[in-house]
């Protein structure tokens, strides 16, 4: 004005276009010295130049003045939105402006850019702590220093998906607030987007106890908790022994039976309803069995398991079959001792399984032990095949509870493999197979820890029935007698294949043969399937490993050119330098160790 | 893995590994390797198989009789519909005697001043322990493996035991006299995949040198 330069907080400016700015409060002091200036958004036009001047003072001397100037185009452009989201929706519940996060599960998150986009040049996350100064209602975001864990707790920095583990959260449990922020650079321009994250508090300040602090398979044991306080509210509680499920219940309060085992100690998981989850230890208890309480389960007419599973409750069933299935299982190795300690080889009655050490024999056979085993053997197969049985009429919920419980179930029912009759694998093999494509079907609701339970339980089922359906075949079991009659009691298939020329084996083979073939394709889908399941949670980079005496599985994601010179399960495994044209595409790798080789022919 | 010479009752010990590398759909790639540089693949037995002791060779009662053997031979028969590698362990009651060890598929393997009708042969020098052993892309198609085993006497065993490398084997026509006795233990193995149909097979798949009693070493050009 007159020749004079008015500065932009001069009131005479132009009141309708101060400062060429649309109103006057389009802009403000970055600092109290006035040294930043903030345009705020809406403030400039498009398709103008502006041209920002500033002049500074000296404190000493006034008359000494510098200045500089800054030219800003203002353009119009469409800047690419960056839809973010959590991989596995249900884990992120909204809350205003924060999703809520379980520190007790990973966090996996996707991103993908909406519109027509030129090429996407590099991406990155960055990860910042949040603290909230709450009077001023304002937050303050820390960047969390991610180098020193990368591939430890994060993974897919550079990708388009981004994980953090538990590790992340367990560690620095004093911060509440993280914000996760994606930055696409494109050829023309750069993206940012970012989702922010407050901790869901997990069930807190209660207690559990369990009465009476010891008894026998068939005792009720009562496990009740109290006190428990979350905001969300509490949505179930499910009672561990040794990482296999026992019950679950809404209510407090739970009766339950529990399996033989000295000094045992139960584990409680309080989940709110968000799914976050508090663990408790109950004080150890001590379960006994004998001989007398087991056939008190089986015929008892108050406590028998027919008249307890006919209650349709899934506890109650889940429960009997763990504790039975114990209880055979435990009968079963040592039916196995007693034959090896009579001379009886270990190799051809039972397959070890993978933790087994070599036991020596050097003691002569002994005919009327290898009876008595077989003697055994037999009415334990006819009984567990009953119990199997009963599993047919379990309904699965689609639930992760109800797939944990029933598969845990399952796992141990079918883990004295030289027990399983036909009938006993083609129910087992049938169930666990429904459980698994239950379990997938809900694979995008679950976290990963549900996930990788259920999957534990059902490759072992898995890798139990393969082993089972196999063994005689190989000559490594005996053949039981139910199977034996059986099969010489049918005339269909057998008869008419028999006039073909390549039958060349008993009946009892044929239809063990059939069986098999029907499992190993049912198993090659079940482990399809649950592979499926769990890459779901998989960011590159990262492993999940399932260690079992029955199998050993890992899944992990790679690229291609990371696979050479790498090697698997400690060496048994080894790759040597490969090429290939698609060294940078991400790929899955499943390793599995079976315990038995089911090779279908037998030559030697 | 099945021992021959006595009753084989637990062969079927091994376990199994299965590799997959899939992509983001899910679907199976297959990567290729080459001869050279193979995928090495080590099996586990189950722990609890049953070795079947070592097999006596009274060679020494022979000596008496009268006959013009050039060697003590042993035959296997390897017929088999899937390939399978052939394991030969020698143990001697003197281990300081030498071997010559010669061998020849489908029938008696011939080795004198006049004839040379032998497919492969080998010097086991002085030690408590002798191994052989050809895998299933050298047995394939193959019905019987006959070998054939003679002490060497001192000069012999100074020249092919001693640091040089021996190009022919040691030729003699004199019968065989052993001075001692030995054991012997001969065992297969083999390396099998599950196809698509779910059915063994052995394509592609070479039973490797570092395989033993406790584990089968396969060498894969592909997965």
């Amino acid at each position: 004005m007159n020749s004079l330069l008015l500065t932009i907080d001069d009131l005479r400016n132009d009141s309708s276009n101060p400062s060429c700015l649309s109103n006057r409060t389009g802009w403000k002091f970055g600092h109290s010295n006035q040294s930043s200036l903030i345009i705020l958004s809406r403030s400039l036009q498009s398709n103008q130049t502006y041209q920002f001047m500033v002049e500074m003072s000296n404190r000493q001397n006034a008359s000494q003045h510098a200045t500089g100037y800054v030219l800003v185009k203002v353009e119009d452009t469409r800047p690419i939105m960056i839809a973010i989201g959590c991989v596995i929706n249900t884990l992120c519940a909204p809350n205003s402006e924060y999703q809520f996060v379980n520190p007790t599960t990973q966090i996996a998150l996707f991103s993908i850019p909406i519109g027509n986009y030129s090429r996407i040049e590099n991406i990155i996350w960055n990860l910042y702590s949040g603290e909230i100064n709450s009077t001023a209602n304002y937050s303050q975001w820390i960047l969390f220093n991610q180098i020193q864990f990368e591939n430890i707790w994060f993974f897919g920095r550079n990708s388009s998906n981004f994980t953090a583990t538990k590790q992340l959260f367990l560690n620095y449990p004093s911060i509440q607030f993280w914000k996760f922020e994606v930055v696409y650079s494109f050829s023309s321009e750069t993206s940012v987007s970012s989702l922010n994250f407050i901790i869901n508090q997990s069930p807190q300040n209660g207690c559990c106890s369990i009465s009476p602090s010891n008894g026998t398979i068939a005792t009720l044991f009562t496990i009740s908790c109290s006190n428990w306080s979350d905001e969300d509210g509490i949505k179930d509680y499910s009672i561990y022994s040794q990482k296999s499920m026992i019950a679950f219940s809404s209510l407090p309060s739970i009766e339950v039976r529990l399996p033989f085992g000295d000094n045992q100690v139960l584990l409680v998981e309080i989940r709110d309803e968000l799914n976050c989850v508090t663990q408790y230890n109950l004080s150890s208890i001590s379960v006994q069995t004998d001989s007398q309480t087991m056939s008190n389960l089986l015929t008892s007419p108050n406590n028998s398991i027919v008249n307890l599973l006919s209650t349709g409750h899934q506890n109650t069933i889940g429960q009997l079959l763990t504790s039975v299935s114990q209880e055979f299982n435990r009968m079963s190795t040592e039916n196995i001792n007693r034959a090896t300690s009579n001379g009886i080889p270990i190799a051809s009655i039972s397959v070890s399984s993978l933790t087994n050490q070599c036991q020596s024999t050097n003691i002569s056979f002994n005919q009327s032990a290898l009876v008595e085993f077989n003697k055994d053997l037999n009415s334990q197969a006819n009984t567990l095949e009953y119990i199997i049985s009963l599993t047919q009429n379990l309904p699965i919920a689609t639930t992760s509870n109800s797939i944990i419980l029933q598969s845990s179930s399952l796992a141990q029912l079918t883990k004295s493999t030289n027990h399983l009759t036909r009938t006993s694998i083609s129910i087992a093999a049938d169930k666990c197979y429904q459980l698994t494509l239950a379990l997938h079907s809900m694979s995008m609701k679950m976290t990963q820890e549900d996930a990788q339970i259920a999957a534990k339980q059902l490759i072992q089922c898995a890798s139990n029935v393969l082993t089972a359906v196999n063994s005689p075949l190989q000559e490594r079991t005996i053949v039981l007698d139910s199977d034996a009659l059986q099969a010489s009691g049918s005339f269909d298939d057998y008869e008419i294949e028999l006039e073909s020329e390549w039958l060349k084996v008993d009946k009892n083979t044929y239809y063990q043969q059939k069986i098999a073939d029907q499992v190993a394709n049912q198993m090659n889908e079940l482990v399809s399937r649950l592979t499926s399941t769990l890459n779901i949670h998989i960011n590159v980079g990262q492993q999940l490993v399932i260690n079992t005496s029955e199998v050993f599985m890992s899944l992990e994601s790679q690229t291609m050119q990371s696979l050479s010179n790498k090697q698997f399960i400690d060496g048994l495994i080894r790759f040597p330098s490969i090429t290939t044209n698609q060294n940078n595409s991400k790929i899955f790798i499943r390793v599995c160790f079976h315990i038995y080789l089911f090779i279908r022919n037998h030559y030697f | 893995m099945a021992p021959y010479g006595s009753n084989s009752a637990n062969t079927n010990v091994s376990r199994s590994i299965s590799f997959s590398v899939l992509d983001s759909n899910g679907t199976e790639i297959s990567l290729e390797a080459n001869e050279t540089h193979p995928i090495e693949i080590f099996i586990p037995r189950d722990p609890n198989r049953i070795i079947p002791s070592m097999i006596l060779q009274n060679v020494t009662s022979n000596n008496s009789k009268s006959h013009q053997q050039l060697f003590h031979f042993q035959n296997i028969n390897i017929t088999s519909i899937l390939s399978i590698s052939v394991h030969i362990e020698i143990e001697p009651f003197n281990t300081s005697l030498a071997y010559l060890f010669i061998y020849k598929f489908d029938q008696i393997p011939q080795l004198n001043q006049l004839i040379n009708r032998i497919d492969g042969w080998t010097v086991f020098c002085p030690s408590n322990f002798h191994k052989y052993f050809l895998d299933n892309q050298q047995t394939r198609n193959h019905q019987s493996l006959v070998f054939g085993l003679r002490e060497l006497n001192l000069s012999e065993t100074f020249v092919y035991c001693s640091n040089h490398t021996q190009i022919n084997p040691p030729i003699t026509n004199q019968r065989i006299h052993f001075t001692s006795n030995y054991q012997s233990r001969v065992y297969s193995s083999g390396c099998y995949y599950l196809d698509t149909n779910n059915q063994w097979q052995d394509k592609g798949l070479r039973v490797g040198p570092s395989t033993n009693h406790d584990r089968t070493h396969c060498l894969s050009i592909f997965i």
